[in-house]
């Protein structure tokens, strides 16, 4: 830029020299003399254009841009400053150049310099000396003035970077947390900058001070303060005003020292512990590979200290949603590592323990499903940032992670359907446990057949069971009906302990003139209460028999429902009986009209507490007491409600089920079906608490399948809440 | 108002024209360039004059002359870059009722304000500089300047420097040999702290004796001005000169591509498109024709380069135009170069930055946020640059407030507080997500913001809102520590009142979390424990020799109990055991599982003493018959014996039995409160 004003005044000067009045040295030195150096140096411009070879032209332009050199601040107008020593020296050695051809009678123009003549007058060697002397000054406050302007450009530009980088910083990470779990290169590298230029900053500040002591300008005498970082993104962001002899400087070292120090300690340690967790529960899981059944596995938990000092830095962490998922999971799979769910285990276990077991399966299940689902959704690139070289390790990042988030979700459904499915078959096998391994050692003489004959088949002095059940001590119960020589059915009920050994068999009937059968039997503390349906002509009649527990006939209690009675249970606190009788049982087409009637008795004094009636085309298949209300579930193709309207399944000839709530008099207050798509059969509803009842079923009737099908079948699952609402099932429909 | 004194035509005029004439074919090969702006500014019927254009290139000023009165008028360039139909600007042409003359109307830099010069039509009156701004896209009434710029004499030609620190303006100045022309002297004035300095004559030979016009060009240092310093030709020129420091100019030149031996006056230049404006008067004998022209520029007469950077400031939330504030800052010597303000209403901005140099801008307003931005002309070649900003006057603050122990999410109360007046702000934080809140606060000002939940150590910081902001979203972890409580726990011997020694076991029911500590009695039997406020802990003692105790350790009241005393009962023959927290369904002797914890406690005293063997008794309340109570409490007393059964409980060493109503425990039996304890189930102890 110097460059070319210096080459606009030649050129001007040559070109462009005007036409007007011509000036007069004389009264441009007597402006000069004035003092008003703009005005003078104005007008020596352009007489150097009128007269380019005049000397004194050249050093009083010399003078005056010496002058200024000095007087500007070279802090705020380094770039006059420059322009005035290049000017300085081009001026006096102009001045030196030109003067040879001066006449000595201009000798008066350089009064005004205060040159001291050597030899009295005047002469070239003293202005030449006076111009040397001159020059030498010039580049010598040319030297200290680039050194102490270029040391603190330098101070000021490393400064502004440093800023620029933390600004960087600030962009990028909205919390200072996140900044101490970030892996990436890049940024190690920009706090490495940041760093770098706040050390640059403090050491030209340091050359800067040295250069000003070497040669002092101005009132400058400038210290530094160093400022914490305390409010992040709004502290450290703005720049110092390195004039000011009380300069703030930013304290990006310490920032830095203590974001590295966080990160390579405790954070370090950290991720190693990590680590470790993550190696830990690889190998728990791995153990689980093998199908081998234990009750004595712990219930897992991940070392709450590594949560928290995850937590700690990470609020709302990937991480931690991960290792959760991880501790549900494990504690998952070792839920189903209990014997209990093991389909080959023969150990009884009564309904209300397995539902039990299986609903807290569930209840994993769902947990672990929620924590995956709130793991899932946490999957951001701003949080794998943060142990991005765990999740490339273990997960190859962010893809992987939502791979494996969704395999986990496959994972669930199938471990949770494997559940079910072991489920149904411990409820099937030991409800329709191997008959043929009952032995009854003692009874070798007598035919017990636990399969329903036709009724050409049976044979005299045969015992035909009806209905048999397993007590929780592995005692067999069982009733039925024998024929007798006057080829008349009567009942029977017996006993035999864990072993198949028979402890008694009692002959029941008392009449000839009827079929009677034992259709239900029922343990109590006392006894037995048996249920035996009499036959005559077309009439039914049930009996109601209590006996002790050797089988003594205690009492007797006729019901006169036309009806037989499928399911029975009783209340020994109230002492009363809940009897469901259906027009037909153990039917094999639920297609057919079925009249239904709860039938509740108060056995103290044989009072009938109600009788309430259901008409379906289905069968009855539970029985659960919530808290005053009974609750009927049903199978059923289609059933009248209590507005006597008829519903249906959706699908022709498909089960679905349905639940009527009765009060405390027997009165069907609501009912509720669980319609779908997917036709589904009842097995068995169990009250597993006083507020969860579960139903296990399969998608077909039992009653059609042989042993291996009823094995096979997929499992319906179902949780009705306490007042018969569905809160799950696994139909997916 | 001409420069002209006399309106008849000179002979040397006419000498002129057959000169322009005679050297035609040397004048059109320069002529070619020069361009009359379009009629809808030349109007054929009136003259016009003193044309001075925006820095932007966008807008331009001039005189329209009339028989009775001068009009300031402007235009402005449409999307095609073709000039508009000029309006004139009434707020200075109506300035004054009754007739006035105006002269060279000037832009300040972002064209939001005109200077001018005016004089009254009476005998006495002077020109004096005014100046009108634009508020509400209208020219406000114009305002005089103040002195020293106006003095007394005739002021006129305003022109004010890009960074609006310089002002340039003539002064009258008779030059009595030269009666052509009103001859007047360029002056420049500096604004320091706000005020005017005395105004100083452009030294020597800027000016020449008969100058007019000063216009500074957009580098700041370029200055073009009409003069008639030509004694030759007797005719006004545009001349050039460049500012090389504070009040030092190179000599004056005349570009030749534009002035001819007509009068070329008022010069401006359009950065925009590298052309010079101006006016030209060319006259016959019996009329003068006031037009103006544009032309190209010699190269060497030519400001810097410059760049213009221009926008609209909006409030971010709202987008509508906010004032604000523009320093323009050597980034060196933190020193701002100027500064200038964005219009208002519209929000539009524009700054000048030379090419020479880098620049730090900072766009503000008082109670918005800070948009800085570096300009260095290596970086950004650009001449035009374009850049809307958008402030904000709040921050989003985002506070995750947790426990610094659990490092669980908290639910806090959030206190808003002006540090300067002491005040609570009425700011309501929302809660995003449990413990995480998002609050907005005003820029402009200093909080205190105070965290506090009942039971923990408040936690407040501050945040200076008065400081620069440069981000809107802040998000800050508050770490509250809950308070601790030293509860004095007393395990004593129920006999003999002897301390116990023991393993306490704790249980924070609020955090779930299970502590297991070992606790030793000091000789009088009590025990120190640093417990959470505002948690309740179960604590539970199973001590060999003596019966299983727990209490609830309840610390959420105010004002909580700091001690309990467990009287341990010695395990011996007969001693009763009341169980705690046994329920079973209605009507029925099914437990509920809220039981199990107090069943579990009974098995681990079993376990602990093998030698023992209890009773577990069942009691019920005075409703109902007594066979079925009995019943219902042996059934109950039973289901309790079979819990523990499949707990690994030898059935030997239990006994189940129902006692109904008749063992009462509290009296009166008919209380709902009493009916409620005497459902019951205790545990005594048969053999030992």
């Amino acid at each position: 830029m110097k460059k070319l004003i210096i080459l606009l005044i030649i050129s001007f000067s040559i070109t462009f020299s005007s036409k007007s009045q011509e000036i007069k040295y004389k009264d441009v030195y007597d402006l000069v003399l004035s003092g008003d150096k703009e005005k003078s140096y104005t007008m020596l411009l352009a007489y150097q254009k009128q007269d380019p070879n005049f000397a004194n032209t050249y050093f009083q332009m010399g003078l005056i841009t010496m002058d200024w050199q000095k007087s500007y601040n070279p802090f705020t107008d380094y770039y006059f400053v420059k322009l005035f020593i290049y000017n300085t020296k081009l001026y006096f050695n102009l001045a030196r150049h030109t003067m040879q051809e001066e006449s000595k009678s201009n000798y008066k123009y350089y009064e005004n310099a205060g040159i001291i003549p050597a030899k009295g007058k005047l002469a070239d060697t003293d202005i030449n000396n006076f111009i040397d002397k001159k020059v030498a000054e010039t580049a010598n406050f040319e030297i200290h003035i680039n050194k102490i302007i270029n040391s603190y450009n330098k101070t000021v530009e490393s400064y502004n970077k440093c800023i620029a980088i933390f600004k960087e910083i600030n962009s990028e990470f909205a919390i200072i947390k996140n900044i101490y779990l970030n892996e990436n290169k890049d940024f190690i590298d920009k706090i490495d900058a940041l760093e770098i230029y706040y050390d640059s900053t403090l050491i030209y500040f340091d050359k800067y001070k040295i250069a000003l002591k070497e040669y002092p300008i101005g009132n400058y005498h400038q210290e530094y303060k160093l400022r914490k970082i305390v409010t992040y993104r709004l502290d450290g962001l703005t720049s110092a005003n390195f004039l000011e002899n009380d300069i703030n400087l930013w304290d990006y070292k310490t920032w830095v020292k203590e974001v590295k120090q966080t990160m390579n300690t405790t954070i370090r340690a950290n991720k190693t512990d990590i680590d470790k967790t993550y190696s830990d529960i690889k190998n728990k899981i791995d153990q689980f590979t093998e199908e081998k059944y234990s009750d004595e596995i712990p219930v897992f938990t991940v070392d709450k200290k590594i949560i928290y000092k995850i937590g700690k830095y990470d609020n709302n962490s990937l991480l931690v949603r991960l290792f959760n998922y991880f501790e549900a999971k494990v504690n998952l799979m070792i839920l189903e590592r209990k014997t209990i769910n093991n389909p080959l285990d023969k150990t009884f276990v009564n309904d209300k323990k397995i539902a039990q077991f299986y609903k807290s399966i569930l209840d994993q299940k769902q947990f672990a499903d929620s924590l995956n689902k709130e793991f899932e959704t946490e999957i951001k690139p701003e949080q794998i940032r943060k142990y991005q070289n765990f999740y490339l390790t273990y997960f190859e990042g962010m893809t992987g992670l939502k791979q494996f988030s969704f395999q986990q979700e496959l994972f669930l459904n199938t471990e949770i359907e494997k559940a079910f499915s072991n489920y149904l078959k411990k409820i099937v096998s030991q409800s329709y446990f191997d008959k043929e391994k009952i032995t009854f050692d003692s009874l070798k003489n007598i035919n017990i057949n636990f399969n329903n004959p036709f009724p050409e088949e049976i044979k005299t002095n045969n015992f035909y069971v009806t209905n048999y059940l397993k007590t929780d001590k592995n005692n067999i119960l069982y009733t039925g009906f024998y024929k007798n020589t006057n080829e008349k059915m009567q009942s029977f009920f017996g006993k035999a302990n864990e072993n198949g050994k028979n402890e008694f068999l009692t002959k029941l009937s008392k009449s000839d003139t009827s079929n009677v059968n034992g259709m239900l039997i029922l343990p109590i503390e006392t006894g037995f209460y048996i249920l035996q349906t009499s036959q005559s002509d077309k009439n039914l009649t049930n009996i109601l028999t209590k006996t002790d527990l050797k089988g003594i006939l205690i009492s007797e209690q006729k019901i006169n429902i036309n009806l037989t009675p499928k399911y029975a249970q009783y209340d020994d606190i109230a002492n009363s009986m809940i009897i469901v009788f259906e027009q037909n049982i153990n039917k094999l087409n639920l297609n057919e009209e079925n009249k239904q009637i709860i039938y509740s008795i108060n056995l103290n004094d044989n009072t009938i507490n109600y009788k309430t009636e259901i008409n379906l085309k289905g069968e009855f298949f539970g029985l659960i007491k919530v808290e005053k209300n009974i609750f009927i579930f049903n199978n059923f193709n289609d059933y009248t409600d209590i507005k006597g309207k008829t519903i249906k399944t959706i699908q022709e000839n498909a089960t679905n089920i349905f639940l009527s709530i009765l009060d405390e008099t027997g009165k069907i207050t609501e009912q509720k079906n669980y319609l779908s798509d997917t036709p589904f059969f009842g097995i068995k509803a169990i009250k597993i608490n006083s507020k969860t009842i579960n139903i296990i079923g399969c998608n077909s009737i039992l009653q059609k399948l042989t042993s291996q099908q009823k094995m096979k079948q997929k499992p319906f699952y179902s949780i009705i809440d306490e007042k018969g609402n569905e809160i799950f099932n696994n139909r997916h429909d | 108002m001409y420069y002209r004194k006399k309106r008849t035509m000179p002979k040397r005029l006419f000498f002129k024209l057959l000169f322009v004439i005679l050297i035609s074919q040397t004048v059109n090969s320069q002529a070619q360039e020069v361009n009359l702006l379009p009629t809808n500014i030349n109007k054929t019927d009136t003259n016009v004059n003193s044309p001075y254009i925006s820095y932007d290139g966008n807008s331009i000023v001039f005189i329209v002359k009339t028989q009775k009165k001068d009009f300031v008028a402007e235009s402005k360039k449409d999307l095609n870059g073709n000039w508009k139909k000029p309006k004139y600007i009434d707020a200075i042409n109506y300035m004054d009722s009754g007739i006035f003359y105006i002269e060279s109307p000037s832009y300040n830099q972002n064209a939001s304000e005109i200077y001018f010069a005016k004089r009254n039509d009476n005998k006495d009156s002077v020109f004096n500089i005014w100046y009108t701004k634009k508020i509400n896209n209208n020219w406000s009434k114009p305002i005089k300047m103040p002195a020293p710029i106006n003095s007394g004499a005739n002021e006129s030609d305003p022109c004010i420097s890009p960074d609006g620190k310089t002002f340039y303006f003539v002064r009258d100045f008779v030059n009595e040999s030269l009666k052509k022309f009103e001859c007047k002297t360029m002056y420049v004035s500096h604004l320091y702290d706000g005020k005017w300095s005395n105004p100083a004559e452009l030294p020597a030979p800027v000016n020449s004796g008969c100058d007019r016009n000063p216009r500074i060009a957009a580098d700041g240092k370029s200055l073009y001005f009409s003069s008639l310093r030509n004694i030759e030709n007797k005719n006004s020129d545009i001349f050039y000169t460049k500012l090389i420091t504070k009040n030092a100019w190179i000599t004056p030149v005349r570009d030749t591509l534009f002035n001819t031996l007509f009068d070329e006056f008022s010069p401006c230049y359009d950065a925009d498109n590298q052309n010079m404006y101006f006016s030209r008067i060319s006259s016959d004998k019996k009329t003068e024709l006031e037009r103006i022209y544009y032309a190209p520029v010699s190269l060497e007469f030519k400001p810097e380069k410059t760049v213009i950077v221009s926008g609209i400031i909006t409030d971010l939330n709202t987008n509508l135009p906010i004032p604000a504030k523009i320093d323009i800052i050597d980034p060196y010597s933190s020193i701002i170069l100027y500064s200038i303000t964005n219009n208002s209403e519209t929000g539009e901005y524009s700054y000048i930055l030379g090419i020479d140099r880098t620049y730090k801008i900072d766009i503000y307003n008082e109670n918005y946020s800070h948009s800085f931005s570096n300009f260095d002309p290596k970086i950004s070649p650009e001449t035009k640059i374009k850049r809307d900003i958008k402030l904000y006057n709040s921050v989003n603050i985002i506070l995750n407030v947790f426990d610094n122990e659990i490092y669980e999410p908290l639910e806090g109360t959030i206190k808003i507080i002006d540090t300067k007046t002491g005040e609570i702000q009425d700011v309501k934080p929302t809660e995003t997500d449990k413990g995480r809140y998002s609050l907005k606060l005003n820029i402009g000002k200093n909080y205190k913001i105070e965290v506090s939940k009942k039971h923990y150590i408040t936690n407040n910081f501050e945040l200076a809102l008065t400081d620069v902001v440069q981000f809107s979203e802040f998000e800050k972890d508050i770490e509250l520590q809950i308070n601790k409580i030293e509860y004095e726990l007393s395990l004593s011997d129920s006999e003999t009142g002897a301390g116990v020694t023991t393993t306490v076991e704790i249980t924070n029911l609020t955090t779930n979390e299970r502590t297991i500590i070992t606790a030793t009695t000091d000789e009088n039997g009590k025990l120190k424990l640093s417990l959470r406020d505002g948690n309740r802990y179960e604590i539970s003692v199973t001590p060999n020799g003596y019966g299983f105790a727990n209490a609830t350790v309840d610390l959420i009241d105010e004002f909580p109990e700091t001690k309990s005393e467990i009287k341990l009962q010695p395990l011996k023959k007969e001693t009763k055991i009341e169980l705690s927290d046994i329920n079973f369904e209605f009507n029925s002797a099914v437990l509920n599982e809220s039981s199990f914890v107090e069943l579990d406690r009974v098995t681990k005293l079993l376990e602990k003493n093998p030698n023992i063997k209890i009773e577990i008794s069942a009691h019920t309340d005075d409703v109902g018959s007594d066979i079925y109570n009995l019943k219902l409490s042996d059934k109950r007393a039973q289901s309790v014996v079979q819990y523990l059964i499949e707990k690994n409980i030898s059935k030997e060493k239990l006994i189940a039995k129902g006692y109904g109503k008749r063992k009462p425990a509290y009296f009166p039996v008919d209380s709902e409160e009493n009916r409620a304890k005497n459902r019951r189930v205790e545990m005594k102890i048969i053999e030992l």
